[in-house]
């Protein structure tokens, strides 16, 4: 059997005695420890206290489905945490279906499929698997993510003068001739919002995560006022 | 092997009214002798450097991050692992992952690192995160500690990403640290690694500061006795909690700073609730528990612990003491978020707000001498119009304050001296100027 997978019951459907069937098989390979018996009678208490969401009706037949599955094995999680069941149907509510899932212990599972598969003479740490996942993605072309300005190979170990260090005195010479006093270029992070094609937003990200409504509002009466001046639409 | 204690702010309820009480729940060693544990006896460290050897670091930077790296080389046992990247344009495995038995050679490298370039922080640190998995034994947490003077500008540079990417190792057992360096690095991407990576944030103002941190760092993982401590916070019927910290949540429990001997991993929590009609003496305000794995790889709980409180009449109740470590935290708390909002108040260079913030701080800091003295330094940075230096105090020394290990049983909490401080590990000390050597924390300008 390869690594249990939740995801791979979606588009599961079925009554009661099948769900607490389920369940009881998911909490033995989730590690969860079942301290009361996983029973039609516990999926009916538990839909009752709102920890389950409402079952479709077919007929006289409650049909349940994978996002009922999720939220039985979630609950069976945090009751052996120790949560009471009040407390649990209080934070279901409120949560999403994917909050609820992320409950459920991914980690324990791979670090258990890591250690079984080292015991048995095959090491496959679940951390270079995660590396390599990171790798594979790309970073977000952007305006940030420009070529470097100058062709460079990988630094070296061995003395030399650099192109950068070249570039500097460069830079402190053309500031100067610019008005600016020192050496020292001020960077900052922007985000850049494309609210639509050829119109965009940049602010500095350090002031995007400080802001404010009233100074929302006051860059929005900002930006109004420019589009609207005839000036500067020329 | 850890204790789970839950001390409140008074020994009891208010009858007949709507409550808040504050509650401090304490994780510790149960163990007296983790902390005499031998040196040699413990478990190898597996540790990652990585730094940044971008242009910006040319001159007396490069020389103090050699400095900081040679310090490792020479104080790791022949048992642990060492690796060592370099970043710039691209990273580059200097010292692939080893146990720390060749110094000469690995000195030898250190050495040689020359800057130049752009800063591809993440390669740096996916290298090293690299070389740790590489070198790591099943099971065991290995540590890269990431150093960077300045903001990525090559290669992956989101922020959200960046972390996303650090939690998702830590949680595999890569943990990441940070130090920053001058007054040209994002503190917000630092910070945000190191949290995500369940690791330290450090900063270092000058080159000369940076050598500390990396000596903290490493006596802390020496002395590490639980890691991965994972809390569980469930309040009694009818109560309504909030964490004051800004621990991590995963799972519905809360992630915790590793624990180290003779420490405290702790979390202040607000507890409110109506006391009217309620039928129990002794009512169950908050159960606690925690899960943590032992430095040999042990899957553990301790607790649970349950805070259970009778209830008083009116003017018995006003004639109880306040616990003083539980206030001594919550002003460290409340200075942390005062901290913040000066922070933001400094990046829009509305001096007067930060100096009204800072005052309203140093008011509710009361007699705690350690908050105080922050203050009062980070006072001495407002005057000076310095915004970088600001931003980066406030931004350090509220974490700290927010998630420090502290000494466990710490005598006198709202009392602070350099006498006092310097006799603690260097880990558990609280120093008044996050970017300064402790020795120089005493004269700070």
């Amino acid at each position: 059997m390869g690594q249990p997978n939740l995801e791979t019951l979606l588009g599961w459907k079925g009554d009661a005695e099948h769900l607490a069937h389920l369940a009881k098989e998911w909490c033995a390979l989730l590690g969860i420890e079942p301290r009361a018996e996983l029973s039609v009678r516990l999926v009916r208490d538990y839909a009752q206290r709102g920890i389950l969401g409402r079952p479709r009706r077919d007929g006289k037949v409650a049909i349940y489905d994978w996002e009922h599955l999720v939220c039985l094995l979630a609950a069976r999680r945090l009751v052996q945490d120790g949560w009471p069941l009040q407390k649990i149907s209080e934070e279901f509510t409120v949560r999403s279906i994917e909050e609820i899932r992320s409950l459920l212990p991914h980690s324990l599972l791979t670090e258990k499929k890591w250690r079984t598969e080292e015991n048995q003479g095959k090491k496959e740490d679940p951390a270079l698997e995660a590396l390599r996942e990171i790798k594979s993605r790309k970073p977000q072309p952007s305006y940030h993510n420009r070529a470097p300005s100058y062709s460079s190979s990988a630094p070296t170990n061995t003395p030399s003068i650099t192109p950068s260090s070249l570039l500097h005195g460069d830079l402190a010479t053309s500031r100067r001739v610019l008005g600016e006093k020192d050496d020292q270029v001020c960077s900052s992070n922007f985000v850049r919002m494309e609210i639509a094609r050829g119109i965009e937003l940049h602010i500095e990200s350090e002031r995007l995560r400080s802001l404010g409504l009233a100074e929302a509002q006051a860059i929005a009466k900002a930006i109004l006022s420019i589009l609207l001046t005839p000036t500067h639409r020329k | 092997m850890l204790n789970i204690t839950i001390t409140p702010q008074h020994s009891a309820r208010l009858d007949g009214h709507e409550n808040e009480l504050y509650a401090l729940v304490r994780v510790t060693s149960s163990d007296e002798h983790s902390a005499d544990l031998e040196h040699s006896a413990k478990p190898p460290l597996n540790v990652s450097l990585v730094i940044d050897q971008s242009g910006s670091m040319q001159g007396a930077p490069i020389e103090a991050a050699k400095g900081a790296a040679a310090h490792i080389v020479q104080n790791l046992r022949r048992k642990d692992r060492l690796s060592v990247v370099t970043y710039a344009d691209q990273a580059q495995v200097i010292i692939p992952g080893q146990q720390a038995e060749d110094r000469h050679t690995m000195l030898d490298a250190i050495n040689r690192i020359r800057p130049g370039g752009c800063t591809a922080l993440h390669d740096g640190w996916l290298a090293g995160a690299e070389q740790a998995a590489l070198m790591r034994q099943p099971g065991e947490t290995a540590r890269v500690i990431l150093l960077s003077d300045g903001c990525a500008n090559r290669g992956e540079m989101r922020v959200e990403f960046l972390s996303h990417d650090t939690a998702r190792m830590a949680e595999n057992g890569i943990t990441t640290t940070t130090c920053g360096l001058g007054q040209h690095f994002d503190e917000f991407l630092m910070l945000s690694m190191a949290r995500a990576g369940q690791g330290s944030a450090y900063y270092g103002e000058r080159a000369e500061d940076i050598i500390e941190p990396f000596h903290e760092e490493l006596l802390l993982l020496e002395n590490l006795i639980a890691k991965r401590l994972r809390l569980s916070l469930v309040p009694g019927d009818g109560v309504e909690l909030t964490l004051l910290n800004d621990y991590q949540q995963q799972n519905m429990r809360y992630i915790l700073p590793d624990l180290a001997a003779g420490g405290e991993a702790w979390a202040l929590v607000k507890l409110k609730f109506a006391e009217t009609d309620h039928p129990e003496h002794n009512r169950l305000l908050l159960t606690s528990d925690i899960n943590f794995e032992s430095i040999e790889g042990e899957q553990l709980q301790a607790g649970p612990a349950r805070l259970r409180l009778p209830k008083l009449p009116a003017n018995a109740f006003a004639a109880l003491a306040q616990n003083e470590t539980v206030t001594a935290r919550r002003q460290e708390l409340r200075a942390a978020k005062l901290q913040d909002m000066a922070r933001t108040a400094a990046r829009q260079r509305n001096w007067p707000a930060v100096e009204r913030l800072i005052n309203q701080a140093r008011k509710e800091a009361g007699d705690n001498e350690w908050v105080e003295k922050s203050l009062r330094a980070l006072e001495r940075i407002s005057r000076q119009r310095d915004v970088e230096r600001f931003s980066k105090e406030s931004a350090f020394m509220a974490q700290k304050m927010r998630s420090r290990l502290a000494p466990q049983n710490e005598a006198n909490p709202r009392e602070w001296s350099q006498d006092s401080q310097a006799s603690l590990p260097s880990f558990l000390r609280k120093k008044p100027i996050q970017g300064r050597n402790f020795d120089d924390n005493g004269n700070s300008d």
